[in-house]
């Protein structure tokens, strides 16, 4: 406590010079040179991170806006690479995000309720921010035509490690189904045509007889001659009703599947990554998830 | 607190606070509201994935507890409270005072290592010092006790005991047969001392045979045949 007391003078002193500062650039300028910023470090180590950002918010949040520029920084860049901004608007796209965020700074004081990290939850404010930005610029001005040279010769390089990174990001996103993981993945598979293995059939149906299992190995277990998706449908949907005790026809499990489908293609794709997956792309992707 | 807006969709904090979770590798401690939502909302997933990559350079190290998961270690997995690590240390360290007083304690003088099948304590013959400082040690097993050497030369009146075995300065084995003939029904004490003087074996029998498979160490022995009353014989063997 008397250390926090102390570290208010510090804070109070800065005030006037922060108050002469109008323009957010010139302010981090100063707070990265300032006696206050070597002695946010000591409180730092006081207090925690969190916990001293969370007292900026309440208490300093231009001091709190001028920490986090480097977030904003950051995100702007990879928007920037993304090509949703072009990289000489980098300035221009930084000082509209800080001008937005503190517009509304007083709702964010009011909505945080401290359970997320501060600066995760920041950086949600900050996309949220750049895609407005974003939306806004594509109602008033043209897109630009952007130069595309560059890009396939990126490709090329990084081809192979995309391929391993895109494998991390199918088991992140299958993730996200939780409970429903095996079911996607199983009749994702089934939906390619990938051999399906033991282990799939029983992440799916925990409870799965013996019966069934050697059955649908023996339907889906093995390549085969390209088989009609109606079929596959056929077998799968009763198995699917009777160990969740449901009442599905073929055709709302074929729906659901293909829903699913292009649910994980726009996730491969989402910003600011921005691939550019399709079905046949995503069957490969599976094929490769798999075989490891 | 309440993780989700007017829409049903998951509150900017809330997409904020899974991504923590993914960071962190904490998914377990995620709301289960939060994740069944997510696992049912396209553009949830949306907002988390694209949130998650926008920071997945971020290097996530906590030195402080996280807000909502609490203490995580820098694996991800929930640290160990300390209480249980001081309680750890030490355990180890009275498991450790407890090896050193096992083995590494110096030998009592009095140290007992022969084991006998009966109930009778053994005792090392001869000096009490281990065998361990060479040929001179050892050799003191051999030596004689005077005060039992001279019981040995002595001729006993008693006409109810005579000896069939072990004979005198007998080198015995594994097991020692002690026999003699006496009146029936006449109980006899047979005790077997170290060369020191020690009793090392002790027992009572109204039999005249006696087999002794207990262990002793290298070295000389006296034996006693004792009534009640009288002491009948003192025999030697060496075990070698």
């Amino acid at each position: 406590m008397g250390v926090s007391v102390g570290f208010a003078g510090a804070f109070n002193r800065h005030d006037d010079k922060l108050n002469e500062s109008a323009d957010l650039r010139t302010l981090t300028q100063e707070f990265a040179g300032s006696a206050f910023a070597r002695l946010l470090k000591w409180r730092v180590i006081l207090l925690g991170e969190n916990r001293l950002d969370e007292r900026l918010l309440a208490e300093r949040p231009d001091a709190l806006m001028a920490k986090y520029q480097e977030i904003i920084k950051i995100i702007v860049k990879k928007y920037i690479a993304t090509k949703m901004f072009h990289a000489s608007d980098f300035e221009d796209i930084v000082q509209m995000v800080n001008e937005d965020i503190l517009k509304k700074i007083g709702t964010i004081q009011k909505q945080y309720n401290g359970k997320a990290l501060l600066k995760t939850y920041f950086s949600a404010i900050v996309r949220n921010s750049c895609l407005k930005i974003y939306q806004k610029q594509c109602r008033e001005m043209k897109m630009l035509s952007l130069e595309e040279e560059d890009s396939t010769e990126e490709e090329t390089v990084t081809n192979h490690l995309e391929i391993e990174y895109d494998l991390k990001r199918i088991e992140r996103i299958l993730g996200y189904y939780a409970k429903k993981q095996g079911r996607v993945l199983l009749c994702a598979k089934l939906c390619f045509q990938i051999p399906i293995e033991r282990k799939d059939i029983l992440h799916c149906f925990s409870s799965c007889s013996e019966e069934d299992i050697t059955m649908l190995l023996d339907q889906f277990g093995f390549h085969q001659e390209r088989r009609l998706l109606k079929q596959v449908y056929h077998i799968i949907t009763p198995i699917l009703n009777k160990y969740e005790g449901k009442n599905n026809t073929e055709d709302a499990v074929r729906r659901w599947t293909e829903d699913r489908r292009e649910e994980i293609v726009r996730l491969l794709n989402a910003a600011p990554h921005c691939s550019t997956y399709d079905k046949e792309t995503l069957k490969i992707l599976f094929e490769m998830y798999s075989s490891i | 607190m309440n993780f989700f807006k007017e829409d049903s969709h998951l509150s900017e904090e809330a997409v904020a606070l899974y991504v923590d979770a993914l960071k962190l590798e904490s998914l377990g401690k995620i709301p289960t509201a939060i994740r069944d939502h997510v696992s049912e909302c396209s553009m949830c997933k949306i907002e988390i994935e694209e949130l998650f990559l926008l920071l997945e350079d971020e290097k996530y190290e906590m030195e402080e507890p996280h807000p909502f998961f609490g203490t995580i270690s820098k694996s991800g997995k929930k640290g160990i409270p300390l209480i249980f690590r001081i309680a750890a240390v030490f355990l180890l360290a009275l498991g450790f005072y407890g090896v050193y007083q096992l083995y590494w304690q110096k030998p009592d003088k009095n140290a007992e290592n022969i084991v006998a099948s009966s109930v009778s304590k053994i005792t090392v013959p001869g000096d009490t010092s281990l065998v361990k400082e060479g040929e001179k040690l050892f050799a003191n097993n051999f030596t004689v006790l005077p005060s039992l050497e001279d019981l040995v030369r002595t001729e006993y009146r008693s006409s109810t005991v005579e000896i069939q075995s072990p004979a005198l300065n007998a080198e015995v084995g594994e097991s020692i047969t002690f026999q003699w003939t006496h009146a029936p029904g006449h109980q006899v004490i047979l005790k077997i001392l170290s060369n020191a003087g020690k009793e090392v074996h002790s027992v009572k029998t109204e039999r005249d045979t006696y087999i002794f498979r207990g262990i002793l160490k290298p070295g000389l022995y006296y034996w006693k045949l004792e009534s009640n009353d009288e002491l009948l014989f003192v025999g030697k063997i060496l075990k070698k």
